[in-house]
This record gives C-alpha cells, sequence and structure tokens, in this order.
C-alpha cells in the first residue's frame, strides 16, 4: 500500500468526520436558537424543551448548559438550574455570568455545610484542571514529549551535545509529567462524579438499609458520589460526612 | 306531704344567681341522698329517695334499705310529692324518707335501694355514713326541728345557731378533660360551683388573676344565666353550674400548673326553723361574704412523638382542608388568589399556612389569614383560610403544587398529613422586561444575567473520557517506538562503518544473490561466458565477504587452503574448485557449454555458497 493512498484515506475520513460534526451542531444551534427566542418569550418550558432536543443531537456548550440552567431557575427548580450551571462550568466555562448565576442560585438553597480545608496543593491543582481541562493538560504535555522525542532523535543521529542535552530533558520530563497528569485528571473526574440534591429534602442514612437517619439535605446542595449499589447512593458532603440516599433524588454533574 | 313550705324553700333554692328553676328531662331519674354523711352518735340521719320525671301513679313504694351500723327508725316512709310548671312544662316528683340512727361509731352504710317504676327497677347507689363522737360536732338543730327534711330547707332554731361554711357545702371543683396529654393538644378544663341545697349566693365576682402559664387559652361561652343542675355527690344532693369552661393548649412538655380559680360571693346558710316568710324577707342580713377557690390542676405533657413529616407545622387536632384557585386562566402579571382553608377540632388561632411553593414565574406574597373560632361547644373548633395572592410573570401552562398540610391526630397518634389538589393554571399574554439595577460588572443585582446567544464551543457529549481511549496511548508510545528503531539503526550503521567483517559479513548474502540472479538474466539470454563469469564473481565473492578475505588475491590453493580452515568439506571444496575450473573453461574454451551444464552450474554454485555460509557460521559459533 503505497504512502499516498494512505494519506488520501486519512484525509477522506477527516473530511467525512468533519462533514458529520458540522451536520449535528448545525442541528443543535437551530434548537439552541429556538430555545433562546421561546426564552426571551418568557415560554421557559418550552425554551427547556428545545435545550432537551439540541442535547439529543449528542452536542453539548457551555452557553446551552448556562441557558437550560437559566431557564429551571426561572422556573424555581433550583436543583436542576445549579446542575446546569455546574455543568457548564465544568465544560470549562468561566464567564463572569455563569459565576453570577451561581452565586444567586445557591443564595437560594437551605444548607450550609462548612467545607472540609483542602490541603494547598489540591486547591492549586483543582485550580489548574479546571483552567486548562484534562485534554488541555494532555495536550500540551504530548507536544513537550514529542518536542523532546525530536530533540533525542537529532541527539542519535547527530551525536551528542550540551544543549541538546538540556532540551532533551526538560521537554521531555515536563512532558511525561503533563500528560500523566492529564490520564489523571480525566480519570478524577470520571471515577468521582459530583451531583445535586434535586428532591427538596431527602435523607441521609448510614446504611441503605435505612436504618436510621442522621442528616436531612434540602435541594440544590452539590454532593460527591462515592459509589452506587442499586436505587442508593453513597454520597459525601461538603463537611466531608458520608452517606447513603436514594440515587433518584440525585442529578448527576 | 306537700306543704307551703317546702314549695317556698324550692323556690329559693332557685333564686340563686338569679336563675330559673331548672326544667326537669323527661327521664326517670332516681337517687338516694342523705342529709350528712358525717353525724354524731346521738344524731340522726335522714335518708331519702327522690324519683322524679316519672308518672307518679306508677311509682312503687319502695321498701327501707338494709343499713351496717344504723337502725332504721321507722318502716313506713314520709312522703313527699311536688308539682311544678315551669315555662308551661309540668314536672313532678316524689320522694319517699326513712330516718335511721347510729349503733356504734364508725363507718356505717346504707345500702342500695330498689325502687319500681312503670314496672321497671331501679337501683339507687349505696351511702356511706361516719359516724363520730357527738362532742366532735357541731351543735345541730333538734331532730324534731328538722322532721320532713329534705322537704323543708335545712334551717337552724337561732341565729347563733348558724354554721361556719364547710367545704362540703359550698366548694368548686376544676375538672379537666384529661390529665396527661401531648403538646399543643386541647385540654378543656371546667370549673364548677357546687353548693348544698338551700345554700343561696348574690354578688359572685372573680378575684385574683386566674392563669396558665405554658398554656394558649381560650375561653369557652357559657351562659350567663346558668340553670343549676342537681346532682347528688357521696349522697348529699347538690346544685351545680359552671362558671368557667377554658381550652388549654400546652405550649411545651413537662408537668404544667393551671392556677385555681377564685372567687369572692355572699353566701346564705339557712336556718333550720322560725317561719320561712320570716327568712325569706330578712336575706339581706344574713348574708356572709365568703371566698372559694378551686384546687390548682395538673397536667403532664408529653412533646411529640418523632417521626413528623415535613409539612407538619405544629398542627394537632383533627382538621380538614380544601384549596382553591380564583381563576384557571389569567393574563402575565394579572393576581390570581390561592384560597386554602382549614377547619376542624384544635388551637385554630395559631395554625401556620401549609406549605405552597409555586414555580417560580410566579411572585408570591404573603397570604391574608382570615380566623374564625367557635368557642359554643364543648371543645373549640373554628376555621382558618389563608389566601396567597400570586402574580405570574411568564406565559404558559403550568401546573399547581398540590397542597399538603399535616397535624397530630391526638386519638389515632399519628400524624396525618392531607393534601389538596390544584387545578392547572393557563397563563396568556407576554411578559414584561423586568427593570432591574446593575452591578459595576453589568450583571443584574438580585437578579440571573440573562442567557447567552453564543453558539461557539460545541462539543460532542458521552464520549469516553481520555483516560479510556486508545489514542492517547499510542500518542506516547509511537514516538518511543520510532526512537528505538532510530537507535537501533544507528547502531547498526556506525558498526557497518568501522567493522569491515561485520560489514562485509551483512553484504555477503545481498551481493552473492544479485550475482546469481544476474547470471540467471544471462543463462536465459545464452551468453555463457557473461554467464560464467557472474557465477565466478558470485560464489568467490561470497567467500571473500563471508569470511572477510582479499579473495582476489588468492590462488584457487590458498583459497582451498582457508576454506579447509574454517571447516568446509573436502567434498565441498572439490565441489567448488571444480566449478571454478568450469568457469575458466567456459570463459577460455573454444567450445561453448551447452545450457543443462550453465543450469548445473548455477545451482552448484547456490549449494556451495549455503555450504560455505554453514561453515562460517560454525565457525563464528565456536570463536564465541
Amino acid at each position: 500500500m503505497r504512502p499516498s493512498f494512505l494519506l488520501f484515506v486519512l484525509i477522506g475520513c477527516t473530511l467525512i468526520a468533519s462533514a458529520s460534526f458540522a451536520q449535528g451542531v448545525g442541528v443543535a444551534v437551530s434548537y439552541f436558537d429556538e430555545g433562546n427566542r421561546l426564552y426571551r418569550e418568557g415560554d421557559y418550558r418550552g425554551a427547556l424543551r428545545s435545550y432537551e432536543r439540541a442535547l439529543e443531537q449528542g452536542y453539548a456548550s457551555d452557553a446551552l448548559y448556562f441557558n437550560m440552567g437559566n431557564a429551571y431557575f426561572r422556573l424555581d427548580r433550583i436543583g436542576q438550574a445549579i446542575r446546569h450551571y455546574e455543568k457548564a462550568r465544568r465544560m470549562g466555562s468561566d464567564r463572569p455570568e455563569l459565576t453570577h448565576n451561581l452565586e444567586i442560585a445557591r443564595e437560594l438553597t437551605i444548607d450550609t455545610f462548612s467545607r472540609l480545608p483542602a490541603p494547598f496543593w489540591t486547591r492549586i491543582w483543582r485550580s489548574i484542571v479546571r483552567a486548562t481541562g484534562a485534554g488541555g493538560l494532555f495536550g500540551a504535555g504530548l507536544i513537550l514529549y514529542i518536542v523532546g522525542c525530536a530533540a533525542l532523535a537529532v541527539r542519535i543521529r547527530k551525536g551528542p551535545s550540551p544543549w541538546l542535552r538540556r532540551i532533551t530533558t526538560v521537554t521531555f520530563l515536563v512532558g511525561i509529567v503533563l500528560v500523566a497528569s492529564g490520564l489523571a485528571a480525566s480519570a478524577e473526574v470520571g471515577s468521582s462524579p459530583s451531583a445535586v440534591v434535586l428532591a427538596r429534602e431527602a435523607l441521609i442514612l448510614k446504611d441503605p438499609s435505612g436504618a436510621s437517619a442522621d442528616v436531612v439535605v434540602h435541594e440544590g446542595l452539590v454532593v460527591d458520589v462515592v459509589s452506587s449499589s442499586g436505587q442508593w447512593a453513597e454520597i459525601r458532603l461538603p463537611n466531608g460526612t458520608r452517606g447513603w440516599m436514594q440515587a433518584e433524588d440525585l442529578g448527576e454533574i | 306531704m306537700f306543704t307551703l313550705r317546702s314549695i317556698i324553700a324550692v323556690t329559693i333554692v332557685i333564686g340563686l344567681f338569679g336563675v330559673e328553676r331548672p326544667v326537669s328531662a323527661q327521664q326517670i331519674e332516681v337517687r338516694a341522698l342523705v342529709d350528712e354523711t358525717t353525724i354524731g352518735d346521738q344524731e340522726i340521719v335522714n335518708y331519702s329517695i327522690q324519683i322524679s320525671g316519672a308518672d307518679l301513679n306508677g311509682v312503687e313504694t319502695p321498701s327501707a334499705p338494709s343499713a351496717e351500723g344504723l337502725a332504721l327508725m321507722q318502716r313506713t316512709p314520709s312522703t313527699q310529692q311536688s308539682m311544678t310548671i315551669i315555662n308551661g312544662q309540668l314536672e313532678q316528683s316524689i320522694s319517699f324518707g326513712w330516718r335511721y340512727q347510729p349503733v356504734r361509731r364508725g363507718n356505717a352504710r346504707i345500702d342500695a335501694a330498689t325502687v319500681t317504676v312503670n314496672g321497671r327497677t331501679y337501683t339507687t347507689e349505696a351511702i356511706s355514713i361516719n359516724v363520730v363522737d357527738q362532742v366532735q360536732r357541731p351543735r345541730r338543730p333538734s331532730p324534731s326541728g328538722r322532721q320532713g327534711w329534705p322537704f323543708v330547707v335545712p334551717s337552724r332554731p337561732h341565729a347563733d345557731a348558724r354554721r361556719d361554711i364547710d367545704s362540703r357545702d359550698l366548694f368548686i371543683r376544676a375538672v379537666p378533660s384529661k390529665r396527661t396529654a401531648r403538646q399543643n393538644e386541647q385540654i378543656t378544663i371546667e370549673y364548677r360551683l357546687y353548693f348544698r341545697d338551700g345554700i343561696q349566693l348574690r354578688h359572685s365576682r372573680l378575684t385574683g388573676s386566674w392563669d396558665a402559664e405554658g398554656f394558649w387559652r381560650e375561653e369557652f361561652e357559657i351562659d350567663t344565666r346558668p340553670v343549676p343542675t342537681s346532682v347528688v355527690e357521696n349522697g348529699l344532693l347538690y346544685h351545680m353550674i359552671v362558671l368557667k369552661r377554658v381550652a388549654v393548649f400546652p405550649t411545651r412538655p413537662g408537668t404544667l400548673t393551671v392556677d385555681p380559680l377564685e372567687i369572692e360571693t355572699e353566701a346564705y346558710f339557712p336556718s333550720g326553723g322560725g317561719d320561712p316568710f320570716e327568712r325569706f324577707f330578712s336575706l339581706g342580713n344574713r348574708f356572709d361574704t365568703v371566698q372559694l377557690s378551686s384546687d390548682s390542676v395538673e397536667l403532664i405533657v408529653q412533646p411529640l412523638p418523632p417521626g413528623a413529616p415535613s409539612s407538619f407545622s405544629g398542627a394537632v387536632g383533627d382538621y380538614r382542608m380544601r384549596a382553591s384557585l380564583s381563576a384557571t386562566s389569567v393574563e402575565v402579571g394579572e393576581p390570581v388568589e390561592v384560597r386554602i382553608v382549614i377547619e376542624g377540632e384544635g388551637n385554630v388561632a395559631t395554625l401556620e399556612a401549609p406549605r405552597f411553593e409555586p414555580a417560580g414565574v410566579f411572585e408570591r406574597y404573603d397570604p391574608n389569614v382570615g380566623t374564625s373560632v367557635r368557642r359554643d361547644g364543648r371543645r373549640i373548633s373554628g376555621r382558618k383560610s389563608f389566601t396567597f395572592v400570586l402574580v405570574p410573570r411568564s406565559n404558559g401552562e403550568f401546573e399547581m403544587p398540590p397542597v399538603e398540610f399535616t397535624f397530630y391526630h391526638p386519638e389515632r397518634s399519628d400524624y396525618v398529613t392531607i393534601t389538596s389538589e390544584l387545578p392547572e393554571l393557563e397563563v396568556t399574554g407576554t411578559a414584561a422586561p423586568l427593570a432591574a439595577g446593575t452591578t459595576s460588572a453589568g450583571l443584574p443585582v438580585d437578579d440571573i444575567a440573562g442567557i447567552i446567544t453564543d453558539a461557539s464551543s460545541w462539543r460532542r457529549i458521552g464520549e469516553r473520557p481520555l483516560y479510556r481511549r486508545v489514542w492517547p496511548y499510542a500518542a506516547v508510545a509511537t514516538p518511543l517506538l520510532a526512537l528505538l528503531l532510530l537507535f537501533g539503526y544507528q547502531r547498526r550503521a556506525d558498526r557497518i562503518a568501522t567493522d569491515t567483517r561485520f560489514a562485509r559479513g551483512r553484504l555477503a548474502h545481498p551481493l552473492a544473490k544479485k550475482h546469481l540472479k544476474q547470471a540467471e538474466a544471462l543463462l536465459r539470454e545464452n551468453q555463457p561466458r557473461a554467464y560464467y563469469e557472474e557465477v565466478e564473481r558470485a560464489v568467490v565473492g561470497f567467500a571473500g565477504n563471508r569470511l572477510n578475505l582479499a579473495e582476489l588475491g588468492l590462488t584457487r590453493d590458498q583459497l582451498d587452503q582457508r576454506l579447509a580452515q574454517v571447516g568446509l568439506s573436502a567434498e565441498d571444496r572439490r565441489a567448488l574448485r571444480a566449478l571454478l575450473e568450469e568457469c575458466d573453461r567456459a570463459r577460455f574454451a573454444p567450445i561453448l557449454p551447452d545450457q543443462s551444464a550453465m543450469e548445473s552450474a548455477h545451482e552448484r554454485a547456490a549449494q556451495i555458497i549455503v555450504a560455505l555460509d554453514r561453515a562460517a557460521q560454525q565457525t563464528e559459533d565456536v570463536s564465541v
């Protein structure tokens, strides 16, 4: 098989994928625009239906989630509003409107749990991941890694030199660290999802058998989902307390 | 004996508090009573059986009941009939009286008596009598002066013989509906004034400050002109009126106390003798001011049981609820009322509005509350209405949330939740933009920022996370693999450049193959000389390269000797020599070899190359 044929196949596949993506996004955007129109007219339920249809196309954007959060807020469904604002934030949005709306929505929630102080490196790590995303970390690391490999190849071909050795060492090591960080961030998001309490109030039990109710939480509280078992989900409250609650009362972010 | 005196006495008793004599019920009432339950051993106890409300023609004369510690003084009872018309209704009664004399001190008893009225038998209560030493008893009127009791008012022959007020003659009793209750449960307390037959009261008023700390209180409406009720308490005849009826709702658990009720009144204790007309017209001189007080009431209040639903806000009792919308279709900005009415028994005044949380598109105002409490029964009940005003700020069809109200039901000992559904509300029209201030960043104050119309940054959703895909790992491994290949290639190139033996050894096979291939082509072109030149070049060149020899400078014998040193067998060496000589002949002889000889030469050359390579390999293995 000639290299030119391979290149042709590669370019063809890329063009087909791009066309498919553009077509899907185009339909999603039309529903998005329709939802925005209904929202402006005050038909928040209709707006939500259009936004949901946009999501059904398999595509999303931070603006879509943000607007869904607004529609839910107008319908007084604070839990769903916070959930969609958080989804928008998870997509990497740092819009000031998002921060503002999240604050307004949180003011309407009931629960005010104290938060466990996180170690400073955790805060730094989370701010980096929030800023770059797992993909960003991985991409930057991959580029540095390839540069390091290229420098090493030059060194193999041309022989050792001090500046080449330095470039190779720095880019290769930093690249490997960033690649590993990107994969770790991706695994962290996938393995420990967060969720929002959607029920007006829910009991946190010590175990799924429902022996005794310890804490009552209310709509809009963001919790970490540790594990799940059937209709029950083990959650961790912001203050570190663990317990079980009905999975149907939660909305995963 | 039906005397004018008895009628007057009864009339005087009825005059208490200026009230009328009660209208008797038409039901038959049979009761036994005595004039005193504690008597001296020299005194006589008067016992009577009263029958009222019956057709007196059907009353059979009863026998005197047996007694213990008392002796019956006469077998034939004295009989008294009375007939009164009050408010147009006729009341008849008949009494049979006996006298008993104590036979010893201590506890005595008059057993129950049986009376047959219209063929039906009625049984009275037994009455206990305490017989004490006569010196412990105050002076009483002589038995003769009280003959015919109770058909005459208890009287005294002289003014100085008037008795002191006895707590058994005139008292207030507090009667709670229950002693143990739950928090906020309704308890009614009735304050009843008891007074013996013949006692008259006037100018009564409440004194002190009645209080019930720890309770919410609701007073019942009672008749301002109460009708005394005749009751028998421990064998003694009393008249009773209700002074006060109050419902208390404990606001906290524990043992709580309700204060006693205190009244001041002027009481008249009639004397046993004298002319009744004289007594009647000289009442003003015989009234004494007395202070009366009930006991305080102690109530044990238990907290409400755990497990109350979230919609419970403290209501205890028995309630019903209904909810309604003032309209089912309105325009944006047009107010609509949600009216919730709760009614039933309990502390209606303190009922809180049930939870009602419509969708956020509605502006909800604090409800208007209307309360109506009924105090005319024996339990506090009433109705409370909550009217919420909603103003829709958006159009659409909205499902109104059901109204939920929970109360604790004391009889069922459980929480009861009642719900009331509301119809769907249709809102038409277009919402006007909200006017709101903005922050320095241009964001609205106390409201969310508007929607974003930017349609960029779309991503496919539901994809596997990065760490669960193959391409990231392939992207990392590929440069590493390429580096390894490059490294191997570079090492090989360096060795070929520096190691002649290695380089010639690596070239031996390809060169031999190349020469044999060219020879094969020459064979097909039938060029014998050129063909044999290539065959010789292939075999000798392979030997030189594989064994790193300067093959061109070697004679045939020297070559044979070197091949013997590397372990090539004699047979193979002979075959090589024969092939090389055949090559020489073909190149220089005038007669050219035929096609089959040429093909054979090609095959032998290949076999010799293989044998040479095997021998060289064995030599290398031995040296290693």
